[in-house]
């Protein structure tokens, strides 16, 4: 970190080069329209729409290549669906979960490939935006009350939120309380997954920058900062792909928790 | 100075997260060990936990840049 | 701050691809793939349970055919028994029949030997009546009476039959 930050302090007058480069960088990553008009693509769903195009046509591919005796393409979706099934929707909320396992494996399908695909290098995250992000956990949030609604009716699904037997001048501060934390939910949801994608290609760009000052100016300190940040983008890249799979999980099981949340309201 | 207060909004935000995430992976590791037949539940706990951590720590980071 | 603002255009969007993801897959993908598994479950557990009701009936067939095997070796046991006890009284029996058969063909044969003997006798002793009373005629030259020498055989004859009877 240090040579680019010698060149900075050599050129205080106008902007450096590293500052100017991770402007840059930000400029890159924020959300950026393909082209001019009321309704275009921004740099961010053009990967996306791309993610869900390769969603449909794996799947597609994939339930026509299950069989009894499984083989290739088949045994990684059935290992997949399995591990969604099983691994998140049953452990959560039970075997009785398990109708619900169409709307948990869209979400868990949908954030894990485009996560995916923010690691093959040209291609951002389409979850690396707070539009995507934000969307679906606010899908989320409209489901899993939608389905605490259904169960207990509208008035029997509100009052669920204070636990029985509370004096009536403390409920409303309980209930005050649970409404927020409830309306926090989706937002946390929507920020944890974007500042992961988004954090995790910033830390990718700011080692590539590194790397790309310490060539440009080559520096005897540039020759050690070099290597170093080569090697770091290479470990970022392995870690990357780890949260990219991570943070579906988690995603996908707090999505889950929610709904069984939303299952037993009246239990508590 | 303005910089100073972003790093300084993650900084301080991720102090809080990491202790909490120290606690719970350590209480998971302990209990796995004493009990590794709960293994499978007590990972989906962890998650659980780690991702309700880890939402405090980006609150920070994100406001860090929206400072 | 325009980093968490969402553009509205990006939210539109999401919509629509969860729209069309969620009805693609939950219409078409997954309940293939879950059926399948299912099915698969299903498959090796009956699978299993086949398997453990065949070793059950294997086992009951062998202990059933252990069984019939120890009563069909005692029931071989008791026929040859029986048998033997058969052949033995048989034995007995035609061994008692055979002695007794034997016995009568003994007492049998005596008989007639005794028969045989005494009328061999007594052609004998009316053969040396006759030749006596012809060699004491030749001698004497006289013609005894019949009776006088009958009465003298006699005598002579039950001395010599005494003799020959020890």
């Amino acid at each position: 970190m240090s040579a680019p930050v010698v060149t900075a302090a050599g050129a205080a007058a106008e902007v450096s080069p590293m500052t100017e480069k991770i402007g840059h960088l930000l400029h890159e990553l924020s959300v950026l329209p393909l082209s001019d008009g009321a309704f275009s693509l921004t740099n961010y769903t053009f990967w996306l729409l791309i993610g869900v195009a390769a969603i449909l046509v794996y799947f597609i591919v994939a339930s026509r290549k299950v069989s009894l005796v499984p083989s290739g393409i088949g045994n990684l979706t059935e290992a997949l669906v399995e591990f969604v099934r099983n691994g998140i929707v049953v452990d959560v909320m039970g075997p009785e979960g398990k109708k619900y396992f169409p709307f948990i494996g869209t979400v868990f399908f949908f954030v894990l490939f485009n996560n995916l695909l923010g690691n093959i290098p040209p291609a951002l995250p389409g979850t690396g935006t707070v539009g995507t992000t934000f969307t679906w956990a606010i899908i989320v949030f409209i489901v899993y009350n939608g389905i605490g609604i259904k169960k207990y009716g509208f008035f029997g699904y509100i009052k669920s939120l204070v636990p029985s037997g509370t004096p009536w001048w403390l409920s409303w501060l309980i209930f005050l309380i649970e409404l927020i934390s409830h309306l926090l939910r989706p937002f946390t949801l929507g920020i944890r997954l974007f500042a992961n994608m988004y954090a995790g290609h910033i830390m990718l760009g700011v080692f590539t920058i590194f790397a790309a000052l310490a060539i440009e100016h080559f520096t005897p300190m540039g020759a050690i900062v070099l290597p170093l940040s080569f090697f770091m983008q290479v470990l970022l890249r392995a870690f990357e792909l780890a949260v990219a799979v991570l943070q579906a999980y988690i995603f996908t099981i707090l999505t889950a928790v929610y709904i069984n949340g939303a299952l037993h309201a009246g239990e508590h | 100075m303005e910089n100073l207060g972003n790093a300084l909004a993650f900084g301080l935000g991720g102090i809080g997260a990491a202790i909490g995430l120290a606690l719970v992976g350590s209480k998971t590791i302990e209990s796995m060990a004493r009990q590794p037949e709960m293994a499978g539940r007590l990972q989906t706990t962890m998650f659980i936990a780690l991702g309700m951590i880890e939402a405090i720590a980006l609150l920070g980071f994100v406001l860090a840049f929206v400072l | 701050m325009e980093l968490i603002i969402p553009n509205t255009t990006e939210m539109w969007i999401n919509v629509a691809s969860f729209t069309v993801l969620f009805f693609v897959l939950a219409k078409f993908a997954f309940p293939p793939i879950t059926k399948m598994l299912d099915e698969r479950a299903n498959k090796i557990r009956e699978s299993l349970e086949r398997a453990e009701d065949t070793r059950v009936e294997a086992e009951r067939l062998l202990e059933e055919y252990k069984v019939q095997m120890a009563e069909a070796r005692a029931e071989a046991t008791q026929v040859i028994e029986q048998g033997r006890k058969v052949a033995e009284s048989m034995k007995v029996e035609i061994l008692a029949k055979a002695r007794e058969e034997a016995e009568a063909e003994k007492t049998k044969a005596i008989e007639a030997i005794k028969a045989e003997k005494s009328a061999a006798v007594g052609e004998i002793q009316k053969q040396v009546a006759d030749l006596s009373v012809a060699v004491a005629g030749k001698i004497i030259g006289s013609s005894l009476s019949r009776t006088d020498h009958e009465a003298l055989i006699d005598k002579y004859l039950t001395e010599v039959g005494s003799l020959h009877e020890n």
